[in-house]
């Protein structure tokens, strides 16, 4: 059976934009909408989620979630962009709204080690 | 990213490895849980290494194997269609579009001469286009195939009727029928009950474009949609995991000529829709004829995989020209060609004025009936890419 990585639907384009690229990585990857439970997402045995970006703010009614019950899965989890806020809001971090949307071009500083990269990506 | 939130503080046992002037923490981690947030988008093509990125979490993070390739897809759909159908005998339609090609040629390598394909020639297709299937599909693959030369029915049924709605209805009712004839006569020998399983070219972005329950929304659509409920089939639906891109290499991958992988999408109706009024089979040749010259010349000027869709248009009315000595009265030709990535917006593409040019100047030299030559410069929205 083909390794599987699920792609958490938070945002239709962004979604099927990870699946294809994950797909390029030559791993079959599957979008769900975010209303998944657990169990589906264990039923599915998945050796990673992708959590993907979306139009909304974390802090918008009703802002899309997810059972955060996935953090205890022992499941490697990459949120991204949205993803990521959700992440840091339902684990206790902070969010802040700094109003300012990134657009174009920004370099990134790299201030610590990450098993994600030697060399951090300028983002887009 | 267009709302303005960040994340300026991690949760406990994150740490942060990356910032930007919009986002103090752009990168952070857990190393205990495998917990990874990015604030940027890796999956977009313009993020420098953002391959990498994904690379990293896929193999040496998640520690999955790269084993989706398009050899490994053929051989889980040939054992996934073998498993669902068995022995029994299944039926394809062509459409001489790349995704019921690719469903045809990869559930024919399933299971060989259990497959019958059809193949609906309405008189209302691309120049060449039966010709390619036969080849393809007959002579390379030695598939089954049932050619149904039907052009005479369509313009019959079609005479007088300048409504598009009903144009299309009219179209679609009567390949319905059609497809329902041959699949009677199939199932007409001793003992023999006909096909039980139809093949659908649905792709994986139908089935997810519901948004909610992949399993349970499935959209009841595509190439042969419509099927009236007495002819009970059941589905078999190969690429419905896949991409289109991922349809395209998997196409290629099985010897289909690259003429029908890459090919343009093109309307279920077919010229019946670009035919804006009547549809006559006179109309029908003079567009076709044009609609060749402008992809020919889109394909020589390296155009073609780049754009959405390239195409010529009949407005039948008919406008006064000159020729030689005499004046003419002819029908014009629109050029249509646009850039998409989705087909739900499109922009219409800046073609060269020497390429415009070379494209208005053969078709009036070449194509009897046409006088005039224009250009569709509307963009959708507010336009639609086909006319009708």
């Amino acid at each position: 059976m083909t390794d599987t990585v699920l792609v958490v639907d938070f945002g239709a384009q962004y979604a099927r934009l990870i699946a294809r690229r994950v797909r390029e990585a030559h791993v079959y990857s599957e979008i769900v909408p975010s209303t998944i439970s657990v169990e589906e997402i264990q039923s599915r045995r998945p050796k990673g989620i992708i959590l993907s970006g979306g139009p909304k703010s974390v802090y918008e009614t009703p802002a899309p979630s997810i059972d955060p019950a996935i953090y205890g899965l022992g499941i490697p989890i990459l949120g991204l962009c949205y993803g990521a806020q959700l992440i840091a809001l339902q684990l206790g971090g902070t969010v802040s709204r700094t109003g300012r949307g990134e657009y174009g071009r920004t370099e990134l500083t790299l201030t610590g080690r990450s098993p994600l990269s030697v060399d951090w990506p300028t983002c887009g | 990213m267009s709302h303005g939130d960040a994340i300026t503080e991690p949760p406990a046992g994150f740490v942060s490895t990356a910032t930007s002037p919009d986002a103090p923490v752009a990168a952070m981690h857990d190393p205990e849980r495998k917990i990874f947030g990015l604030q940027f988008h890796p999956e977009v093509v313009h993020t420098e290494r953002g391959s990498e990125v994904f690379e990293r979490f896929l193999i040496d993070v998640c520690g999955c194997l790269p084993g989706w390739t398009n050899v490994s897809i053929i051989e889980q759909q040939v054992a996934a269609v073998r498993a669902q159908v068995g022995t029994d005998h299944v039926l394809c339609a062509l459409s001489g579009g790349v995704d019921s090609a690719v469903a045809a040629a990869l559930v024919h390598k399933a299971i060989g001469d259990q497959l019958t394909c059809v193949f609906v020639d309405t008189g209302l297709m691309r120049a060449g286009e039966a010709d390619q299937v036969e080849d393809t599909f007959r002579r390379q693959f030695k598939i089954d195939l049932v050619h149904v030369k039907a052009a005479d029915r369509y313009f019959a049924a079609l005479a007088g009727e300048t409504d598009p709605e009903r144009k299309r209805k009219i179209i679609g009712e009567l390949f319905i029928r059609i497809f329902e004839e041959v699949a009677r006569d199939l199932g007409s020998g001793d003992g023999d009950e006909g096909p039980k399983f139809l093949v659908q070219g649905t792709l994986y972005p139908d089935v997810i474009e519901s948004g909610s329950d992949t399993a349970a929304n499935i959209k009841s659509h595509h190439n042969v949609g419509g099927l009236p409920d007495d002819l009970a089939f059941d589905l078999v639906e190969p690429l419905r995991l896949l991409f289109k891109d991922e349809v395209r290499a998997v196409g290629e991958e099985l010897g289909l000529p690259h003429e029908i992988v890459w090919r343009q999408p093109f309307p279920g109706p077919g010229l019946g829709v670009r035919i804006i009024g009547e549809v006559t089979p006179e109309r029908a040749e003079i567009l076709r004829n044009a609609d060749a010259v402008v992809v020919e010349e889109i394909r020589r000027a390296g155009l073609y995989r780049e754009l959405w869709q390239s195409f010529a248009v009949m407005p039948a009315v008919r406008t006064v020209g000159v020729m030689g000595d005499g004046r003419t009265y002819a029908y014009p030709i629109v050029i249509r060609a646009v850039t998409s990535d989705d087909a739900m917006t499109a922009d219409w593409a800046r073609l060269p004025y020497d390429l415009v040019e070379r494209i208005a100047s053969r078709i009036i030299n070449e194509v009897e009936g046409v006088n005039r030559v224009a250009l569709d410069v509307t963009s959708k929205p507010p336009g639609t890419i086909e006319w009708e």
